[in-house]
């Protein structure tokens, strides 16, 4: 599984971004391989709309699952018909959340 | 000749002023641009439907559509998205129908379809026409409406716009093709804060303005030492009152019980066309 979690640095241990178009990062991490790698986010001090343009970028990453703290109704709506599970509502250390994530979804 | 009734606060009297206003001056049009929430009429009487608004929305041809993005990314309010490899998603409250999209698809899968967004409605209270437009509840987009409202100044005559409150597109449209705005503020700190913001939207706007107080004598001196500070005509104080609170709260009018306030309404008028040349 292909999962990105929108973090606040670029190490497995940084905090879950409170909000998907203002995270910093992004940490892609394949499940299978336990490989992992950041992408820095051009848009993250941008405004209006900033949530969709994002959602649009990972919507073409091949990803399975997006792990973040907050997302917008329209960002949301993209990511679903992409057919990304959307895991929302997150917080603290990016490895937590993605642990517990794979509890949930394993 | 157009006179823009704004406020930055809701509430301070924008409706009390245009509809008195409108009636003193008679032979005149006055337009409620509060399309959300109008009520001019309910100081005046009936209305009847003049015409129903439509917009143009796009509407997308998925058999003819390549997926090719151009049009999302295009779109400045993201009311596009498309997802590969085949999906399209079509936000329409996000959508401020420009045409855009249609003028950017290089394979004729983008049309228009009409949607009804609201309508305008007319009424004749002895020499005072008035027109309002009701936004169709869930319809996010008031400009287009108040676009339309603004077409109806063909110039002859004088046009009393009623702003919406705030100082957003919705009051920037209104403000279109004004030649004078009235700003109505209450005599308090929140009354200031707005009508400080109210005032730059006037002044970027570029269009000469005056200040009406209402409530005159409740609250503090920070509006009156504002617009002494920003040399700032202040055209009116009406007097906090309670005959004007209960006259109001009764749906009635003010001018016909109240001649005093006839005479200066009047006189605000004279000022604004002196102003005006």
């Amino acid at each position: 599984m292909r999962v990105a979690i929108a973090t606040d640095g670029e190490e497995r241990s940084s905090n879950v971004a409170e909000d998907i178009g203002h995270a910093p990062f992004f940490i892609v991490v394949d499940t299978d391989t336990n490989e992992c790698f950041s992408i820095r986010n051009e848009h993250a001090g941008g405004s209006h709309g900033i949530g969709m343009t994002v959602a649009k970028e990972l919507s073409s990453l091949n990803l399975d699952a997006i792990i973040v703290g907050g997302i917008g109704p329209h960002g949301y709506k993209i990511l679903i018909q992409a057919g990304i599970t959307v895991a929302s509502d997150e917080e603290g250390p990016a490895e937590k959340a993605l642990e517990a994530f794979l509890r949930r979804h394993g | 000749m157009k006179i823009v009734v704004a406020s930055g606060k809701g509430g301070t009297g924008k409706t009390t002023v245009s509809v008195n206003l409108a009636l003193v001056l008679g032979n005149c049009t006055l337009v409620d641009c509060d399309v959300e929430e109008p009520n001019c009429a309910l100081f005046l009487g009936d209305m009847k439907v003049h015409q129903d608004v439509i917009l143009m929305e796009p509407a997308f041809d998925l058999d003819r559509c390549t997926y090719c993005k151009e049009c999302a990314d295009f779109c400045h309010y993201h009311a596009i998205a498309v997802i590969p490899p085949e999906s399209l998603l079509f936000f329409r409250e996000l959508c401020h129908p420009c045409g855009g999209c249609a003028i950017v698809c290089q394979h004729q899968a983008i049309g228009e379809s009409p949607r009804m967004i609201g309508d305008i409605r007319r009424g004749e209270f002895g020499g005072v026409t008035l027109y309002d437009g009701q936004l169709k509840i869930g319809e996010p987009l008031a400009v287009p409406l108040i676009r339309k409202l603004n077409a109806l100044d063909d110039g002859d005559g004088v046009f009393i716009y009623d702003s919406p409150p705030g100082t957003s597109c919705p009051v920037v449209e209104t403000l279109q093709g004004a030649d004078y705005a009235v700003l109505v503020t209450e005599p308090t700190p929140f009354g200031l804060h707005d009508l400080k913001l109210a005032v730059d939207v006037v002044k970027n706007a570029g269009l000469p303005l005056g200040v009406i107080i209402n409530r005159d004598g409740v609250g503090d001196d920070g509006v009156e030492r504002f617009c002494e500070e920003q040399d700032i005509e202040i055209l009116l104080r009406i007097p906090e009152s309670r005959q004007i609170a209960e006259l109001y709260s009764s749906g009635n009018c003010l001018v016909q019980d109240m001649p005093d306030l006839a005479r200066s309404l009047r006189a605000v008028y004279t000022r604004i066309q002196e102003v005006v040349g």
